[in-house]
């Protein structure tokens, strides 16, 4: 509690050192800062995703999205920065959303942020411009898993060494192989992203990245591994004749990924 | 910009270092009140970097889906980062192929292995203490790891670490920034020390004795804390900028915050449903039941919450039972759609009123909350309209109504309070309500055709107006002893009486406020003869005394309308509104000359004056008219018989 209001205490003392704006700029202010901590209280709701919450999230990323849009017309650097803002409390609560219709409301939203970004250069606010460049990939990557987060679960069941369940085992499996293939796309652009100078200066961004890399990196090898530990017995099945219905060990070896994760994050 | 960003996020560093280095619990809540001050002073110099603040805080960034965690997934992992150190232990060196790959499907290997990194890891975290460290230093080495681990999800703009806004800096920052709203518009409320400054460090105190220590028990009310807050504090504002001299004490504000604001937090319901629809109308409700708090306490800050102690724990109840039937609406017939959200407020206004002038009717003696006078008054007021058919009186207008009576009675409070003690008011009130409503809503059936058309002065009527004429009923019969009371019907006998003299004026001979007139001459001589005007029986009003003799007044002047003002037509609007005044306090005399309600005398004294002003125009002005009207209705209805000629002339010449 003490440092929640040495928080506030300080951010009021840093707001008494200089600047004049008007009301106007106050009340911008003040909604940037509702519409951000309504996104954080529903997005930090342990409560399963249900109809209703993500009527909420959708509501508030186009709210959000409307008021970047409008902000981004006009030509004042205040105005572009909240503009920004406003795009990544888009983008967030369209991909947070999980539903399946804002695909172009999500590009939309980091192509105007990117752009106001662009124009703003080097005086662009780092969080905002370097997690705009995340986003839609960690969308992709979290959409590849939709109604799919029990996959690890059901992969582990899976056992060619027996003759039960074989059919359902094998389109499982396809669907993993699928999985693996289409993780590669999203991992390799964040990959990329995380070659931008910044994270090695930018402590909260660094560790935010890195968390994210370290978990799309673990799921991809557990799910790498459990899929060729299973297509080896598949191919060693007894029970199993035909055996050209999933990959073969070499094709297995072709698709994998090896992801490193830049020095700052070791 | 950037530039500004970097080194005032450097300046905040400092600052908390050397805050921290210090004193750990150097902050206290009146630095927080200090520093809204500071913001409310420096006002518009501080809105850019207010600006600046909100882009560059902290904000929460989510992470990627999570997928459900597996035992071999765990291993997998592990072997992956640790495969040198722990080849060659054998619980691993079962699930390893020669590459030291995890390569087997044998679920006792895995678990054994499983087993083997559990310990591992344990073993692992218990060697990364030090030993030799007090407790205090190692809980706060493991709460700090656990802060790094959780910090990658809060991420400020420019790279310095902050922590996520708490309800507190929420509520805080909603208290400044409404402060800056009125920073512009009313800079001699918002100067230094001026009673706006005042007001939002009232609030800022009050604040932080609301919200408890324990942030997770705050949960979902933290968002509505804020609103009801928000809303709060523009109504104290709002009404602080009406008059240049007005001051809300601390103390004021506190029992205001206590007695108000907080049961509407308190009633947030659980249900997602319900929380939906309680927000919604909360939006509607609070500003104005704010704005009736604060102007009750400025119309008064004397004797008003502080006066009294009892005053906010009355306002407690009044507003929790409100807000706990708003929290509870579902389905048809719930008090929202029954009263109508303007129509709630307006009646709690008039129990907030009866709230603090006798809080004894809501809190008894101070040691018993009597929540269900105001519970059982809206059930019951609510189930009086459900049960009407007349539309027109549903919604607002049936809630403009029974705030009407609450008021009304509120007023009146001390005579009922003596008749029968605290138990009798809410069901006085509500059968006040039933005679009330149900006594107009019989009227207007009755002048109603069967294609909708209403006959008489009714169909001139607006709802204000209708609610007026109840209104001087009421207040006459509110302060007239024994006139109201759960067994008395003279209430609904006067209005059902009126209503139905209305019914009967098809010319429109009156305005609609001169009925509001006679309607308050009928209660006020209704009071003064009890059982004389109406009778003790309401079954029926039409034949009551003043009924009857308002509809012949009416009856004998629309016989010589003829459809429109003419020469030596006299008898109506005003004239006729003092004709229908003279008779009513007329009957109040001796009535000897029309018993049995036996109206002839007065049809035909009228008809007489009518027919020598019309053949004498030049001496029968409407002035002559009443002078000799006056001078004889009296003798009239006590002899039942016509004054002669040479009498009249007399008046007349005088």
């Amino acid at each position: 509690m003490h440092r929640m209001k040495i928080n506030f205490v300080v951010c009021l003392a840093v707001t008494m050192i200089m600047g004049c704006a008007s009301l106007k700029d106050v009340q911008r202010a003040g909604e940037l800062i509702r519409t951000d901590n309504e996104l954080e209280s529903l997005l930090r709701d342990k409560a399963p995703l249900s109809a209703e919450k993500t009527e909420q999230i959708l509501v508030l990323g186009h709210f959000a999205k409307k008021e970047a849009d409008m902000l981004a017309t006009e030509n004042q650097e205040p105005k572009i920065r909240d503009a920004i803002s406003y795009y990544r409390i888009a983008a967030t609560a369209f991909w947070k959303s999980q539903s399946k219709d804002i695909s172009s409301d999500l590009l939309n939203s980091v192509d105007g942020g990117l752009d106001l970004c662009r124009k703003l250069g080097d005086r662009a606010p780092d969080r905002d411009e370097m997690y705009l460049h995340l986003v839609t990939h960690y969308a992709i990557y979290d959409e590849i898993f939709r109604s799919k987060t029990d996959i690890k679960q059901k992969l582990i069941k899976v056992n060619f060494d027996d003759a039960d369940n074989t059919e359902q085992e094998i389109k499982l499996m396809k669907i993993v192989g699928d999985i693996l293939i289409r993780m590669k796309n999203p991992i390799d652009k964040m990959l990329l992203f995380g070659a931008d100078k910044r994270y090695k200066t930018h402590e909260g961004m660094r560790k935010y990245f890195c968390k994210n890399l370290s978990k799309a990196k673990d799921n991809y090898d557990i799910l790498y591994t459990l899929y060729k530990v299973r297509v080896i017995q598949y191919h060693s099945s007894s029970y199993i004749l035909d055996k050209t219905r999933l990959p073969s060990l070499n094709e297995v070896g072709s698709i994998k990924f090896v992801i490193e994760k830049p020095q700052y994050c070791q | 910009m950037y530039s500004f960003a970097v080194s005032a996020n450097k300046r905040v560093v400092t600052v908390k270092k050397l805050l921290f280095a210090e004193r750990r619990d150097i902050m206290n809540v009146a630095m927080v009140v200090f520093g809204i001050k500071s913001i409310l002073r420096i006002g518009h110099a501080s809105a850019k970097l207010y600006a600046n603040y909100s882009r560059d805080k902290a904000v929460f960034l989510p992470n990627l889906i999570d997928l459900a965690q597996t035992r071999d997934g765990q291993v997998i992992v592990y072997l992956r980062d640790n495969i040198d150190e722990v080849r060659d232990i054998p619980e691993f060196k079962a699930c390893i192929n020669d590459a030291g790959e995890f390569a087997t499907t044998d679920r006792k290997v895995i678990d054994a292995a499983y087993h083997a990194m559990m310990k591992r890891k344990s073993l692992s975290s218990m060697s990364d203490y030090d030993e030799s460290a007090p407790m205090d230093e190692r809980k706060v080495e493991m709460e700090n790891k656990a802060e790094l681990e959780a910090a990658a999800c809060m991420i400020v703009q420019w790279g310095a670490d902050e922590e996520p806004p708490s309800a507190f800096i929420r509520l805080a920052l909603t208290l400044a920034d409404i402060g800056l709203e009125y920073v512009s518009a009313n800079p001699s409320i918002l100067g230094i020390g001026g009673s706006g400054e005042q007001l939002v460090c009232s609030f800022a105190e009050k604040m932080a004795t609301m919200i408890p220590e324990d942030m997770d028990s705050f949960g979902a009310k933290a968002n509505i804390w804020d609103r009801v807050l928000g809303i709060f504090l523009r109504a104290g504002l709002s009404t602080l900028t009406e008059s240049s001299t007005l001051v809300f004490d601390d103390k004021k504000v506190a029992d205001l915050l206590e007695g108000v604001a907080k049961p509407i937090v308190e009633a947030l319901p659980d249900s997602i449903e319900k929380q939906a629809n309680y927000r919604e109308v909360v939006d509607v409700i609070a500003g104005p039941v704010a704005t009736a708090a604060f102007r009750l306490l400025a119309e008064n800050t004397e004797s008003y919450l502080g006066g009294r102690f009892s005053n906010e724990k009355a306002l407690g109840v009044v507003t929790q039972e409100l807000f706990k039937q708003i929290s509870q609406i579902s389905g048809e017939h719930n008090i929202v759609e029954v009263f109508t959200k303007q129509g709630l407020v307006q009646i709690y206004k008039a129990e907030l009123k009866v709230a603090i002038d006798y809080p004894e009717l809501f809190i008894g003696d101070g040691t018993d909350v009597h929540s269900e006078v105001f519970k059982d008054l809206l059930k019951g007021g609510a189930q009086v309209l459900i049960n009407l058919d007349k539309e027109r009186l549903k919604g607002a207008v049936g809630a403009s109504l029974m705030a009407l009576v609450v008021e009304t009675l509120g007023e009146n409070t001390a005579t009922l309070l003596r008749l029968k003690g605290t138990e009798f008011w809410d069901k006085v009130a509500i059968k006040t309500i039933e005679q009330v409503a149900g006594s107009l809503s019989d009227a207007l059936n009755q002048a109603t055709t069967a294609g909708g058309k209403v006959n008489g002065a009714l169909q001139s009527f607006a709802d204000g107006q209708l609610i007026e004429l109840v209104r001087i009923v009421i207040q006459q019969a509110a302060k007239t002893p024994g006139m109201l009371g759960v067994d008395k019907v003279e209430l609904q006998s006067i209005i059902a009486g009126v209503a139905s003299a209305m019914a009967s004026d098809d010319n429109l001979l009156l305005s609609p406020d001169e009925w509001v007139v006679i309607a308050g001459v009928v209660a006020r001589e209704a009071a003064a003869n009890p059982g004389r005007l109406f009778g003790l029986d309401a079954n029926d009003p039409e034949q009551a005394l003043a009924v009857t003799a308002i509809k012949t007044v009416l009856a004998t002047a629309a016989s010589s309308w003829h459809g429109g003002r003419g020469q030596g037509i006299l008898l109506f609007g005003e004239t006729l509104l003092v004709i229908v005044e003279s008779l009513l306090k007329a009957l109040a005399g001796n009535i000897e000359g029309i018993s049995s309600g036996n109206m002839a005398p007065v049809d035909g004294f009228l008809n007489k004056l009518m027919d020598m002003a019309s053949q004498n125009p030049n001496k029968f002005g409407s002035q002559g008219f009443l002078n000799v009207f006056q001078a004889l209705i009296g003798e009239v209805i006590a002899k039942g018989q016509l004054p002669d000629d040479e009498k009249i002339r007399e008046i007349l010449e005088a």
